[in-house]
């Protein structure tokens, strides 16, 4: 046993008065419990609290993540942006999978979204572009607006006793050829259930 | 007549040549394997010489604005050029419904290339008729081959009323042998209207719209043809789905043509899938 393990089990875990998840009351859309949290931490003054780890694959398959801000949310997709020459945005075009990982400590909360990222429309990207502080006038053909289009969420509420509550949404899969069954990002059905693994 | 074909070897060149052969004309199929660059405009005056009519099936495969752009522009203003010192009658450029429209390609760098090829048509020096079809039901296969990872598919939402190539072709060649050489058929007031006369356009240029019956969305489309086939383009993605990444004037209808007098094919999709 080092030294460093030694203080490490020593520092302090979750507080007892965190928020309760409770299973069977979340809503049908995933967005709308994601909202419910993001609005929380952002009135809670965390610091911030739209911030979270982008994951994405590079050319050897190997994971690789940073911290981005999300940008928006529309017609259910979560929007980052970067240069399109960056190195996320290299993997991107060669591997699209992509998952993003938002931690707001103080209330124990984690939300995981995986899914397939799209490149918006230029006048999409020129817009974010237009909005920065550092904008000068002056468009920039490189910067690119994406938007994870989510497959899977799992929202994870902390416990004290760290019987973390686990709660997973899985997208209806769609080959259904019937026209009038959603086909938008934003209509999509989603069933949801508890993480049935363990916790750790 | 004698009607030279450019972009012969494509998806929609090769069904309108074969179907004017079989109509009696005489047919010179022309594209890049068999030496014409319309980029460049190497072989070309040499290929359209003497032509009745030039049909301009070229196409690029880009999503880019950049070489969208110059590629159309380019072999539009060449092949005017050529067809015209050639001594043919008219062009007709086979074009997309909607993409003109204010807004339409500011998301899709290909559209702003096929709306260069219209303006550079709508410029050139011999009467143009501008065919504008709706998108055509292979282009669910085209979507899914591109848009396709693993067993999720997110394609670009777009409203649209496609309609089958070969019908497509059909209405095409049945435009091109009607109007022959350029004699402008009768115009039925608001129906296949005239490129604007007012704005200095020639009035014996025509602007032409094709779609199909119904209205759906990529992902519509996409869901019915696999529902059918079991698979496109050799996947079958369990979740198909669609998102306006190419705009959302795409997704909002304005490929769907609206006009008066547009040509609405009949064939369904339902009725292409069980064909």
């Amino acid at each position: 046993m080092t030294e460093l393990r030694d203080r490490l089990r020593k520092l302090p875990a979750f507080p007892s008065d965190l928020p309760v998840l409770d299973p069977d009351s979340v809503p049908e859309d995933p967005e709308a419990l994601f909202r419910d949290w993001l609005e929380e931490a952002i009135a809670s003054g965390a610091r911030q609290p739209h911030a979270m780890t982008f994951t994405t694959v590079d050319e050897a398959g190997f994971p690789v993540g940073r911290t981005l801000i999300l940008k928006d949310i529309e017609d259910g997709a979560y929007q980052v942006s970067t240069h399109r020459t960056s190195r996320k945005g290299a993997q991107l075009e060669q591997d699209a999978k992509a998952s993003m990982i938002f931690f707001w400590r103080e209330s124990g909360r984690q939300v995981r979204i995986t899914g397939t990222v799209i490149a918006l429309d230029d006048e999409a990207s020129q817009a974010d572009w237009a909005s920065r502080p550092s904008f000068t006038g002056e468009p920039n053909p490189d910067w690119q607006v994406y938007a994870l289009v989510p497959s899977a969420f799992e929202f994870m509420q902390a416990r004290e006793d760290r019987q973390h509550t686990r709660i997973e949404y899985t997208v209806q899969a769609q080959a259904d050829p019937d026209a009038a069954a959603p086909s938008s990002a934003a209509a999509r059905t989603w069933t949801h259930g508890p993480v049935p693994t363990p916790a750790g | 007549m004698d009607i030279a074909v450019l972009g012969a070897t494509g998806t929609i060149g090769s069904l309108v040549a074969d179907r004017l052969e079989a109509a009696g004309n005489d047919v010179r199929r022309l594209s890049r394997a068999s030496g014409v660059n319309t980029e460049t405009g190497e072989g070309l005056e040499a290929a359209l010489d003497g032509a009745d009519v030039v049909v301009d099936a070229t196409n690029i495969a880009t999503i880019r604005a950049t070489p969208a752009v110059r590629f159309f522009a380019r072999s539009a203003n060449n092949i005017a050029a050529a067809a015209k010192k050639g001594g043919a009658g008219r062009v007709v450029c086979i074009s997309i419904a909607g993409v003109t429209k204010p807004g339409a390609a500011l998301g899709f760098g290909y559209y702003r290339g096929k709306c260069a090829q219209e303006r550079a048509y709508r410029a050139a020096p011999i009467p143009t008729t501008i065919i504008r079809s709706a998108q055509w039901f292979e282009l669910g296969e085209q979507m899914v081959a591109q848009a396709s990872l693993g067993p999720v598919a997110v394609l670009p939402q777009m409203r649209m009323a496609p309609l089958a190539t070969e019908r497509a072709a059909d209405h095409i060649v049945g435009e091109i042998i009607a109007t022959g050489r350029g004699v402008v058929p009768e115009i039925v007031p608001g129906q296949n209207a005239r490129l604007a006369p007012e704005d200095g356009e020639d009035p014996r240029n025509r602007i032409v719209r094709l779609r199909g019956p119904e209205e759906m969305t990529s992902a519509q489309l996409v869901r019915r043809i696999l529902g059918a086939r079991g698979s496109v383009a050799g996947r079958s993605p369990s979740l198909v789905t669609e998102y306006p990444y190419l705009g959302r004037r795409l997704a909002g209808g304005v490929l769907v043509p609206s006009s008066e007098g547009t040509i609405v094919d009949d064939l369904t999709l339902d009725q292409w899938l069980a064909a």
